[in-house]
This record gives C-alpha cells, structure tokens and sequence, in this order.
C-alpha cells in the first residue's frame, strides 16, 4: 500500500476513482484493450513517482486526463499500431452500433476530435477547461468540437438526438 | 443542445485487474551512473593546458614577436644602411719625393651615407694618421704649381695620387681649364670595375657631407681627366657639379662604384 496522499485520498482511492476516465481515454486513444492496459498503468505510476502537487482535485483530474493522452500518443509514436475497423471489432473494444448511442462512433474519428467530444460529452467538461487540458485556445477547441459534430452526423447519418 | 448518445463510453468497464496493476507500482528505476575516469580527463585538460602555453609562451616572453634574426647593423645608431668604406690610413696628398706608404690592411671605417656621422669618430678616418709620413698639402688659390706625379710603389692597390689643379683664371690657356676647388687623382685600372666610374664625395671641416645623399648620382661622378699607360687621372670638380664651396678646408674622398675607396684628399679653398 502506496502512502501518497492526494487531497484526503490515498493512492489507492484516486486509481479506484478515476479508472473510468484514464482507462476511456486510453481505450478510445488505442482502440486496444491490451495496449490500453499498459498505458493506464503507466499514467497512474507517474502519478505515484513524480506525486505532483495540484490546486484542486478537477486539477487532480484534468492532469491525469493529460497524462494519459501523452502516454497514449508516446505509445502510437513507439508502436504504431494499424487498427482497421476488423482488428477493432476483433481485439478492440466492442461497442455495437446502436442508433442511439454514439461510442463506436468516436473510435473512428480522429484524435482531435475524439478528446474534444469525450471530453464534453462524457466528462462534461466546458470549452474552457478543455482548453486548459488540451492546452488549446477556446476558439480552437469550439472549432474541434462544431467540425466534430458534423463528422460524427455524416458517421451516424445525420440525425442527432437531445 | 444537440446531444450525443455516449451512454457506453460513459460506463465503459475497466477491468480490476487493471487496477490492480496499478496499484502495485513497480521501483522507480534508477538512471544508469555514467562512470567517468577523473584522472584521464584531468590528464588530458593538463596536456592541452601545456600545449597552449607552449605556444602562447614565445609571445609573452618577446611581445615585439622578433623572431626574425636582425640584420647585422653597424654599431652607429645614426647609420641607417651600412657602407663600409674603407680608406687608407695615409692623407694621400701632393709630396714631391716623399714616399707613399700605404697599409692596406687597415681600415676605417666611415659612414659615407649620412650627415650626421659622429665627428669624433670620423675625425681618425679624416685625420692622417701619425704613422704615415705623409703631410697635408694645403693649396692656396693662386697656387702655381704644377701638379706632379709622385711616385708610388706599384702595389695592388697602387698607391693613389692626387694632381691638385691651380685655380688658374680662364684667359690663362697655357693650361687645363680648373675651377676652384677642383681635383685630379690617379687611378689605378685595379679600381676600375664596371662602368669604369669613379666618384668623389666632399665633407668639410665639421664632417659634414656636401652634396647629395646618393653617394652614387652624378653630381659624385669624377670625370676621366687623362692616361697614361696603367694609370688613369680623373677630375672631380665640385663646381662643375653644382656644388658651392665657402673658403674652408674639404675633403675629397675618391671610390669606385662598388664603394671601394680610392684615396683621400684635402682641399683648402681661400
């Protein structure tokens, strides 16, 4: 048992909170449970080793969502993996096309878009504080998220649902 | 707001063994010691310390950085070339029955390129020596004697003789046509080298060169006078070459192109 303390948690309860979001991160980087796995890993042994100190626990947050980004494109850069729409339905994450749910969709945009619409649609952030994480300016990343809407339309067949 | 539908991106399950991995961080690895051996890089610091210094050393030590090996000068600072000339030590002058006595092999040395040659020094080269007989001629203006030829042991070099000319007025055509302060010598063909000329140079009383400083123009040039078998007269005639002398006592020093004195003579003009 780890004795980092991170705003009232241990090391263990801040793996436990946030595996959802570094492991969805890492699985919609990667598309790959395995290598996904190795990244997760790694973005949570930087917390441990480099134990940085941080504002508040969204900034807790926000630097781990980072991290696990840069280890995911360090990852891309070391292996480059070719991932087909096969080798993802074959050793990728499953998600079946349902009209109404849109995750299979992300995995087939580009990463720049990928972060944007996870980020705003499944962690709920604002443009502003995506463009904090991302470290873009909030132009770019309003920018990001009107060109990734369109895609994900044309992906899903136009119809988009409130 | 037109909203997606990322209800399973949202739930995505992640396994435990995941997180158990996680949990168990391995030790952080260590960066490898670079092991670096101090006393060979000290070593190689103190080699390239020695070979600057070799050779920074010869220009701390002589900042003039005259490595060049000087030129041999003469021992007067005022020289600014050397010319040696040598001369006899005897006045060469007019002395009727008088033996030249000649010593070639002493020499003096005179700076016969600049006017500013210590007088002192160059009063010995001026000066007949004692050890000579013979005696200074001084030659009134008026003087009507002849020039004569006196007679010289036949030695190499031949002993020179100096005519002085009288300074006979122009309507006297009796004989050769002497401006004051004229003088003829004997040459023997041994100085003769060349071109053939002979030069005459003029310095006063004070040691002072008259003329110009080109040893070798023509105003120095002594023109052929007259020969008769193995010797040769020639004339200097200082008026002829744009000198003006003042009543004083000069004296004439007679070379060969290749600065080889000839012979000495004083000259008195009243």
């Amino acid at each position: 048992m780890v004795d980092a303390q991170f705003f009232g948690m241990d090391y263990e309860q801040v793996v436990r909170k946030y595996k959802k979001t570094v492991g969805s991160v890492c699985v919609m980087r990667l598309k790959n449970w395995s290598d996904a796995e190795d990244c997760f890993q790694n973005t949570f042994f930087k917390l441990y080793y480099n134990s940085p100190e941080f504002e508040s626990e969204d900034h807790l947050k926000a630097w781990l969502i980072r991290v696990a980004i840069n280890e995911c494109n360090r990852y891309i850069r070391k292996n480059r993996p070719h991932y087909t729409l096969d080798e993802v339905n074959d050793d990728g994450v499953d998600f079946p096309t349902d009209k109404c749910d849109m995750s299979w969709a992300l995995f087939r945009l580009d990463n720049k878009y990928q972060e944007v619409l996870y980020l705003h649609y499944c962690e709920d952030y604002p443009v502003n504080e995506i463009a904090k994480i991302l470290n873009k300016s909030p132009n770019t990343i309003k920018t990001l998220l009107r060109r990734g809407r369109e895609k994900l339309k044309k992906l899903y067949g136009g119809e988009t649902h409130e | 707001m037109s909203e997606f539908n990322f209800d399973k991106m949202k739930n995505l399950e992640i396994p435990d063994t995941w997180v158990d991995g996680a949990l168990n961080v391995p030790p952080k690895k260590k960066l490898p010691v670079i092991c670096v051996n101090f006393s060979r890089v000290a070593t190689a610091v103190a080699c390239l310390l020695v070979v600057c210094l070799v050779g920074v050393i010869p220009f701390i030590i002589n900042p003039d950085n005259d490595i060049l090996p000087v030129a041999t000068k003469s021992t007067d600072p005022t020289y600014n070339t050397v010319t040696e000339l040598t001369l006899d030590n005897t006045d060469v002058t007019q002395t009727k029955g008088e033996e030249q006595t000649q010593n070639p092999s002493e020499n003096i040395i005179v700076d016969i390129q600049t006017e500013t040659s210590n007088p002192s020094t160059n009063t010995e080269a001026i000066e007949p020596s004692e050890s000579t007989q013979a005696s200074e001629t001084i030659i009134p203006d008026n003087s009507t004697t002849e020039p004569t030829q006196v007679d010289t042991q036949a030695t190499q070099p031949s002993i020179p003789e100096v005519i002085l000319p009288t300074n006979d007025s122009p309507e006297d055509s009796s004989g050769p046509d002497f401006l004051s302060g004229d003088c003829i010598v004997s040459v023997s063909p041994s100085f003769l080298v060349g071109s053939g000329n002979i030069y005459c140079k003029i310095k006063d009383e004070s040691n002072i060169h008259i003329g110009d400083n080109h040893l070798y123009s023509q105003q120095h040039v002594a023109s052929f006078y007259s020969g008769f078998g193995s010797v040769y007269y020639y004339l200097y005639s200082p008026q002829k070459a744009g000198l003006v002398l003042e009543p004083g006592i000069y004296y004439y020093y007679f070379y060969n192109e290749h600065s080889v004195p000839i012979c000495k003579a004083t000259v008195v003009i009243n």
